[in-house]
């Protein structure tokens, strides 16, 4: 039964304290709301912490969720506000978390390429980040959106509380301003 | 580079349905639109292109860093959901509220234990308060009789007046045919009252405290005249005494031991 119920009868169940409900609505949408953080924040200790807390807030705040939207926008709202908490922390402590990633964890090293390839490769994906990492949070947050979760310009714009046409201005703007970025760069990755 | 359809390479209407084609997104009539449009527009076919190589670069990280990655353990609080506080501007009916309030929380009876403690001292007090007030009041009339009392037998002087100096009680020779008593010695029972066989007067009485009139005298030169008791009265005092030591007699008897 809690397999078939949508978001929003979770929630409702969820409230009635039946343990299993909020439980679902995590098995659901943790993929996605921890590809907004790591989007977001570009590291996956970072990612972990704010998904993690996340679902804390929303389960603490479950009470005050009012079905005026979908349970997926609400989770995203609340993902993006503490995203955008923890970049404050990390810029008040000096940090930068893509600058200082040199994407060795990356596993994006196919075989068959050369050993220089390789290095290319990495390369080239850490100045992606990087230019990522450049954008306004307005910009990053749509091609996160966009990009990792792999959400529809509605479901964006339900999320972020937008107009359709902004969602899609802000995520045109946002692929012109990455474009300036890399040509900037001294690699070519176009 | 402007045509009918292009303004500028800044601002060009068909930006949100370039995205839209980009992203797959876009209605078979923006994209008939849209593939008119390039047939004229050379500024949108390379942004078409490009902004495509930039959304494969983002998604090659994507697949790079992200995809492999495991997804964290969540783990949610023991507490129970409760309900959250009404939002700015949102109305609740007050007997939504009195639910509420009554609704056990967490700290719910410890507070109900603390109201009704406070309610039984604020009880406590006011009882005793209330027994204080009443106290007070029927203090405060008993006096206000005596004083209405005193007040009807001493009359009141002016402030400004001298107060009146109390003068010498001064007892005159009474009238020996006012009041003769009998020197009979005081203990025994019989005494009689004899006008014939004395006819001293009785110069002072002592029988007991006498309220001399409180009324001042208008005139200094006359002579309190104190009313001595009437003879009956002196007999019968005279005889209460005796019945007292007679009485007292009686018991120190009954204490001794009999041999």
């Amino acid at each position: 039964m809690i397999n078939d119920a949508s978001d929003e009868k979770l929630v409702e169940m969820a409230l009635r304290n039946q343990p299993d409900a909020f439980g679902e609505i995590v098995r659901r949408w943790e993929r996605k709301i921890f590809a907004l953080c790591f989007g977001m924040l570009g590291r996956d200790e970072e990612a972990q912490d704010a998904t993690q807390d996340t679902f804390i807030a929303a389960y603490r705040n479950l009470g005050g969720f009012r079905g005026e939207a979908k349970v997926s926008s609400w989770l995203h709202r609340i993902a993006v506000n503490q995203c955008l908490t923890k970049k404050r922390r990390a810029k008040t402590r000096g940090e930068t978390a893509l600058e200082n990633e040199d994407g060795s964890h990356s596993f994006f090293a196919p075989l068959h390429l050369s050993p220089a390839r390789q290095t290319e490769q990495k390369e080239r994906l850490k100045v992606v980040r990087t230019a990522v990492n450049a954008l306004p949070p307005d910009l990053r947050q749509v091609i996160v959106m966009k990009e990792f979760e792999e959400l529809t310009f509605q479901e964006i714009a339900e999320a972020l509380r937008l107009p359709l046409s902004t969602v899609k201005s802000r995520l045109y703007t946002a692929l012109k301003q990455l474009k300036m970025r890399l040509e900037k760069l001294p690699l070519e990755v176009i | 580079m402007t045509n009918n359809n292009h303004q500028t390479e800044l601002s060009c209407d068909f930006a949100e349905t370039l995205v839209a084609v980009l992203y797959n997104e876009a209605t078979e009539a923006e994209k008939q639109q849209f593939e008119i449009h390039l047939g004229i527009c050379a500024f949108c076919r390379e942004e078409l292109v490009s902004l495509g190589v930039v959304r494969g670069a983002v998604a090659d990280w994507r697949k790079a860093d992200f995809d492999w990655l495991e997804n964290p353990s969540i783990i949610l609080p023991t507490t129970e959901i409760t309900p959250a506080a009404p939002q700015r501007g949102e109305k609740i009916g007050w007997v939504e509220r009195l639910r509420k309030l009554l609704q056990p929380t967490e700290g719910y009876w410890q507070g109900a234990t603390a109201f009704a403690a406070f309610a039984i001292c604020v009880g406590l007090l006011a009882i005793l308060g209330y027994a204080f007030i009443n106290r007070s009041a029927s203090s405060q009339a008993e006096n206000n009789q005596v004083a209405k009392v005193q007040k009807t037998e001493t009359p009141l002087l002016p402030v400004n007046s001298p107060t009146p100096t109390p003068k010498p009680v001064v007892i005159s020779p009474v009238d020996p045919q006012q009041t003769e008593i009998n020197p009979a010695p005081i203990g025994n029972k019989k005494i009689k009252s004899d006008q014939g066989s004395s006819k001293q007067p009785v110069t002072s009485l002592k029988l007991g405290a006498q309220r001399l009139p409180t009324r001042p005298n208008k005139n200094p030169n006359q002579p309190i005249l104190v009313p001595p008791k009437s003879v009956d009265m002196a007999v019968e005092e005279i005889d209460d005494l005796e019945d007292n030591s007679l009485r007292l007699s009686d018991l120190l008897d009954d204490l001794t031991p009999s041999m």
